[in-house]
């Protein structure tokens, strides 16, 4: 009934099969985490010695070092010898489960022995998703401000190059209007020319006066002639309705075109606004100082924190939506029915990792991440982290948060304050207007995000004591430099407050320092005549570009409508001539028809009927 | 030519020194990996069955081969009686929750309709065509094989050099 080869064929592959698993699966595993890992890290993810053992399903490896995707350079962080357990049951169903993880030697911002960038990586999140948006919002609303070098003052504001390459909209625009114009008033001065009417107000002329009066005796030329009357009136009021309602037309006509001309102000506007804009010249209003010194830090500091929601987000929607509805499964799919599991667990599910380490300032840390999980629906309970300096002298150091996706909406909090730390010789902002660095002083942060669906609340806090700048480079010839020198001299402390509040649809980022009233007293004073000179400069070039155009399309409104209203003036003045003649042609025959009724009886009237 | 062997085979195996049994065993385990979705845990432990029992292997090739494009065929067939079986029978549902949540058996993905409708399809045929095949083979050994064997298709195969290659290794193998 058995086999007999066939059984020791199967054995003999088992044995092969669980050969393979003791030699190859340290690799296959150690590859696989990496391989995984850097997907979702970005940049290179290593492990060195990794050790996995069948029995107890314990894994340890020595280090590993995740490098930051922002400079490959560094490592985001590393840890020294790490050490946890898989649940055996839930890796039959295809569930990680990981067990107690403790992790110590932690090490931020480490420096790389190698570069830690790799070629392929999958952008977690995409374009419509609400935090890439918002971290957007920052950095164009930080990019747009306009920023300036402080050396560029030293020469005049080159405006004249950028003229050159100023894209002027408005003569275009005006000379389409001054196309369509022209053909819509030489439609008019067709319409409203006196001779296209001359000959019809003559030949009521000609019958009005080939009226003789004098020729009427009797009752019937009295009669007749009532009746040439009374359709020469009615001619001339029919010619009356007509003219009117075209002068009318005409009129309403012109109104508009009047109105569209002066929609040639704020095309030029437009051009000026546009001007303005790629100039980047500077505005000097407190508001926008803050943003102008320190806005690309402030959003370096966004994109770190909202990155991890961001990446948070990215795989909570991944790993949440794995309950396909299929109605038609393609061929050999089929439909996966669920059903209750009592026991339920997520595809993955990190229990507790406890960190131990030291930032790259050498300030002790240590800490507890708890329920990194695929699903937190199915253990109902959120990610939590809690992160705090150990004994680092007045330095302290402390980060908390919370990633809740229990509910529909997900929601995130992240708090950060750090305080006590030295500035000497800290690395203060890319912009040029500010010293590159702090020579010495003491620092604190404080950071609060609160994400809710797609509103975020967060501000950010920077403070510094007895601080001392560094000078401005390339100061000897500079105003400018000298001046900005000469203020932060006298300034020794530093605060700096950002804020990041709203809705998708209505973000407000703001950046503000006690630096923004003694900035923008200080460059006003210098720069402010340079500004409006340059201003000055561009509204006279707009006007040399589009005064003789617009100057053009007046005169074709006004020359063209004088024209029409004179002709039109003509037609009723002639109208009005004719009228009165067959007013007075009127008269004379009631006066005649007054005669014969004297003459005849009232019975003449009848005729009339 | 492979077309020529494997009917080839198939005469040969009808006529083999295995019983009519153990070919239609092997032909209803072959006919259960054609019917279902392939890498399955069952189709796993079929395999087994049939490496480890002595079954004819040929005919279950032959069967799977056959088989599978009858599963392409059927596959709707299948998706609507897993799905009534999982779904619509309501008394099982509580045989089915307990299932699922032994580990074991939820990597055999049996909520899945095609994974089930299948197998249940096959499962339920297979005694009608266990003893359908047995006797088949019987029949043929007794009365179809001398009229077979004057075919001349059958004879054409028989003097080709696929089948005297075939012949020939067949008897190492023995």
């Amino acid at each position: 009934m058995f086999r007999k080869k066939g059984i020791i064929g199967i054995l003999v592959f088992t044995g092969i099969l669980l050969l393979g698993m003791y030699f190859f699966t340290d690799d296959w595993l150690e590859s696989t985490i990496e391989d995984t890992a850097q997907s979702l890290n970005g940049a290179k993810v290593e492990i060195d010695n990794l050790d996995f053992s069948i029995i107890g399903l314990h894994i340890k490896w020595d280090r590993l070092q995740v490098a930051n995707p922002r400079d490959t350079r560094f490592n985001r962080w590393e840890t020294g010898k790490t050490e946890f357990n898989l649940e055996f049951y839930p890796l039959l169903s295809g569930k990680i489960i990981l067990e107690n993880l403790e992790v110590s030697d932690i090490k931020t911002n480490s420096k790389r022995d190698s570069d830690g960038k790799i070629e392929k990586f999958e952008e977690p999140a995409s374009e419509e998703e609400f935090v890439s948006q918002t971290i957007s919002f920052a950095e164009n609303k930080a990019n747009d401000t306009p920023g300036f070098n402080p050396n560029s003052f030293k020469n005049k504001l080159n405006v004249d190059s950028l003229l050159a390459l100023l894209e002027i909209k408005t003569p275009g625009k005006i000379d389409s209007l001054y196309k369509v114009y022209d053909s819509r008033l030489g439609d008019w001065q067709k319409k409203l020319d006196y001779k296209t009417y001359e000959a019809d107000l003559k030949r009521v002329e000609t019958n009005i006066k080939s009226i003789n009066i004098n020729n009427i005796k009797d009752p019937v030329t009295l009669k007749s002639t009532y009746e040439k009357l009374t359709d020469t009136k009615a001619t001339l009021e029919k010619f009356d309705t007509l003219v009117s309602s075209t002068i009318s037309d005409f009129n309403t006509d012109i109104s508009s075109i009047t109105d569209n001309v002066s929609s040639v102000d704020d095309w030029i506007k437009e051009d000026y606004n546009r001007a303005l804009s790629k100039a980047k010249l500077p505005d000097l209003s407190v508001e926008n100082i803050g943003m102008l010194l320190f806005g690309a830090s402030v959003v370096d500091q966004y994109k770190t924190y909202l990155g991890y929601v961001q990446q948070a987000r990215y795989y909570k929607d991944k790993f949440s939506s794995d309950e396909p509805e299929k109605e038609s499964p393609p061929r050999f799919e089929g439909q996966d029915i669920p059903f209750p599991d009592y026991n339920a667990r997520p595809e993955f599910w990190l229990k507790q990792i406890k960190l131990s380490g030291e930032t790259e300032n050498s300030l002790k840390l240590s800490g507890l991440v708890t329920d990194i999980v695929s699903n937190q629906k199915i253990i109902n309970k959120t990610t939590n982290f809690n992160i705090e300096s150990l004994s680092g002298g007045n330095r302290n150091l402390k980060l908390s948060g919370v990633f809740n996706y229990l509910s529909d909406i997900p929601q995130e909090q992240i708090n950060l304050t750090f305080t006590g730390f030295t500035l000497n010789n800290f690395k203060l902002s890319d912009a040029k207007l500010l010293p590159e660095k702090i020579e010495s002083g003491n620092g604190a942060f404080a950071a609060a995000f609160s994400l809710s669906g797609e509103r975020i609340n967060s501000n950010m806090s920077f403070s510094a004591s007895a601080v001392k700048f560094s000078k401005l480079k390339n100061t000897e010839n500079d105003e400018v430099s000298r001046i900005i020198d000469r203020v932060l001299s006298k300034v020794n402390t530093l605060t700096i407050l950002a804020s990041l509040n709203g809705e998708k649809s209505d973000l407000k980022f703001s950046v503000k320092s006690n630096l923004d009233n003694v900035f923008a007293d200080a460059l006003k004073e210098t720069l402010n005549e340079e500004l409006a000179a340059a201003k000055q400069k561009i509204e006279k070039y707009l006007e040399s570009k589009i005064e003789p155009e617009k100057a053009k399309i007046e005169k074709l409104v006004n020359e063209q409508t004088a024209k029409v209203k004179a002709e039109a003036d003509k037609i009723k003045n002639e109208y009005e001539k004719v009228m009165k003649q067959y007013e007075a042609k009127k008269q004379e025959f009631e006066k005649k028809k007054k005669q014969i009724e004297n003459d005849l009886g009232g019975g003449v009237l009848n005729l009339f009927k | 030519m492979f077309g020529l062997d494997l009917l080839a085979k198939l005469f040969k195996v009808l006529r083999s020194g295995d019983t009519p049994g153990q070919i239609a065993a092997g032909f209803i385990l072959g006919m259960v990996i054609g019917l279902t979705p392939v890498f399955s845990l069952h189709n796993l432990i079929i395999v087994f069955l049939i490496i480890i029992f002595n079954v004819n292997i040929s005919m279950a090739i032959f069967a799977f081969l056959l088989f599978s494009g009858f599963a392409w065929i059927l596959d709707p067939v299948f998706h609507s009686f897993g799905y009534f079986l999982l779904v619509d029978i309501t008394s099982l549902r509580d045989l089915y929750t307990t299932l699922y949540n032994i580990p074991i058996i939820a990597l055999s993905k049996f909520n899945n309709t095609v994974v089930l409708g299948s197998l249940i399809s096959s499962i339920l045929i297979m005694p009608v065509i266990y003893f359908l095949t047995k006797n088949f083979v019987v029949v043929y050994r007794t009365r179809l094989e001398p009229k077979v064997n004057k075919l001349k298709v059958v004879q054409s195969l028989k003097a080709s050099k696929v089948y005297g290659f075939y012949e020939k290794v067949r008897d190492w193998r023995d």
